[in-house]
């Protein structure tokens, strides 16, 4: 008798199965999650009894699948509390866009051969945005309905553009004044052209800061190049020089190419030596040069392989005593144990784009996300906005475009996706899957699922098969 | 030859029938028909039982996930309709 054959006798006195999705593992067992994300493990034999609606209310997995809700009893107290769960993980679908990104200038003075911005080099003259066009940008980021707003410069290098950058923020602060929303600023920068007066404006406004390291000098300096000397060096120095006068850590990011791919351990022992208490693993992006140079990718098998060792080696670390997570590992482990947003606009369902980002080019071009600029910038423009000097707030946020994304990213209408047991953790980014697919369509099956779908089974094994000091690190990361 | 034709919803598996598919001609194991809003998968071409024991687990598997969904579609959709229709 096959599993399809239990599932078929319908005896659904006891209790009525809640939608669940599943999966077998390796060992036999299954692994099951329902629509607000509750999961649990169940061996071949309750699994079978589950679906004939043989499991009885005296056996521990009837208990623990009440409690999570993957079955009732009849009452209608399971239906609403999942209801409840699934309005809470996609109550960003409804709040605006809350992740504003500003392209101030196309301009840098760093040469980084993965840039997938597609940035000017140094030397080379670059579009830069007005006073105008930045005056019109703060009004449209500050009609979006959502009460918080974060305002995102990027570039190219921003801090090249330094007066337009002071201009919106106080600008934006002005406005505020009487729209009364919680505002935060972050300057995603390089570091390399920081000054002593713009440290100062940085900490007087609350400016966060994100920037890049991508290991020891030798690894840092293999694709971030400056006109003379080492770019880590200069960074190493700006980076003491900024925390000490602002009091305040910047966010580290790291992008993984495949110079730094099995060197993962040295960066991670470099991030500890620099006094961070996590590093995000980031895989490299498929845009703007670093698809152009298939010189710095690796497959996704590659890449799996490596991040997995070195959440290992993480893992080794904290259970030495010493605090330090994966903040991509962080982010999962909080949608498992959470059914709260947590405002990670790459990775969602439906998809962030436009819905909850909106990203400002240069010249006022809206963009549902930095993506769409970048392929934008080599020539594709298909996932344009609109301008916003052209266009009001309102005609933005409900293009068309926003539509299309949101229509193809909803999972219940991913096939793939409907199946997945991992679903609720997940999500999809339908530009990145054009990027890849060169189509914009319902089609889950790409290098960006198979990387997720690989992380979460290692994740939900390590907590099936966590002791109670691993416990305490995983569920230490997601306070 | 036990479950000589499974039959499947087309709607939601797509894919993973594609990949079955390719999957199933590729070892011979069987023969996949169109029925409309179903594919129906004939074991009973084959002619020998399957020795994939891979394939077989996920032969039931996704016969398993159609006949649940069948199940679960009624039940989503009032979860749905509960969590967002209160907005």
């Amino acid at each position: 008798m096959t599993i399809q054959d239990y599932a078929t006798s319908d005896n659904s006195s006891l209790y009525k199965l809640m939608p669940f999705a599943f999966e077998s593992l390796p060992d036999g067992d299954f692994f099951l999650s329902g629509l607000a994300g509750d999961h649990a493990f169940l061996n071949k034999k309750d699994f079978n009894d589950l679906v004939s609606y043989g499991l009885t209310p005296d056996r521990k997995a009837f208990i623990e699948l009440e409690s999570k809700k993957l079955i009732t009893t009849g009452s209608k107290a399971a239906r609403m509390m999942t209801a409840s769960g699934l309005l809470s993980r996609k109550a960003f679908t409804f709040s605006g866009p809350r992740l504003h990104i500003v392209v101030i200038t196309r301009g840098c003075n760093c040469h980084c051969d993965y840039c997938h911005a597609s940035s000017f080099s140094p030397g080379e003259v670059a579009p830069q945005m007005t006073i105008e066009v930045a005056a019109a940008t703060a009004r449209t980021i500050m009609s979006s309905p959502s009460r918080e707003i974060t305002v995102e410069f990027q570039g190219g290098e921003p801090s090249l553009a330094w007066e337009t950058i002071r201009f919106m923020v106080d600008y934006i602060r002005l406005l505020n004044v009487k729209a009364g929303k919680s505002i935060s600023f972050v300057l995603c920068t390089n570091l390399l052209f920081l000054n002593q007066g713009m440290i100062k404006y940085i900490a007087k406004r609350g400016i966060e800061i994100s920037t890049s390291l991508d290991g020891p000098a030798d690894l840092h300096d293999l694709h971030r190049h400056i006109p003379s000397g080492s770019a880590h060096d200069l960074f190493m120095e700006n980076l003491k020089l900024l925390e000490s006068k602002t009091s305040k850590k910047a966010s580290l990011l790291l992008t993984v190419t495949c110079g730094n791919l099995r060197e993962l351990r040295r960066v991670i022992d470099h991030y500890i030596e620099c006094d961070r208490y996590g590093i995000f693993i980031r895989a490299l992006n498929p845009f703007g040069r670093a698809v152009i140079d298939k010189n710095l990718g690796y497959t996704v098998e590659e890449f799996t392989d490596a991040y997995i060792d070195a959440l290992e080696y993480i893992l080794g670390i904290n259970r030495s005593g010493r605090e330090f997570r994966e903040f991509m590992i962080t982010l999962f482990l909080k949608r498992i144990y959470s059914s709260f947003d947590d405002g990670f606009v790459d990775l969602k369902f439906p998809a962030g784009a436009g819905l909850s980002v909106l990203l400002y080019d240069f010249n006022g071009d809206v963009y549902p996300s930095d993506e769409a600029r970048m392929m934008a910038a080599v020539g594709d423009t298909r996932l344009k906005i609109g301008n916003v000097q052209l266009m009001s707030g309102e005609e933005i946020r409900s293009s068309p475009i926003i539509k299309q994304i949101l229509a193809t990213s909803i999972p219940s209408l991913i096939p793939g996706c409907t199946s997945c047991p991992y679903a609720p953790y997940c999500g999809v980014d339908p530009i990145k899957i054009y990027s890849e697919t060169g189509e914009f369509t319902q089609f889950a099956e790409t290098g960006e699922c198979q990387k997720n779908r690989t992380i979460l089974r290692w994740l939900f094994n390590k907590i099936r098969n966590a002791d109670d000091q691993l416990k305490h690190i995983l569920l230490g990361w997601t306070a | 030859m036990p479950n000589s034709i499974l039959k499947l919803s087309k709607n939601v598996y797509n894919l993973d029938i594609i990949r079955l598919a390719i999957l199933s001609f590729k070892s011979g194991a069987c023969k996949i028909n169109d029925l409309g809003n179903q594919w129906s998968i004939d074991l009973s071409v084959m002619k020998e039982p399957i020795q994939n024991d891979e394939l077989l687990r996920r032969l039931d598997e996704f016969s398993l996930r159609a006949s649940l969904e069948e199940r679960f579609a009624t039940e989503r959709d009032s979860i749905i309709a509960l969590a967002f229709g209160q907005k």
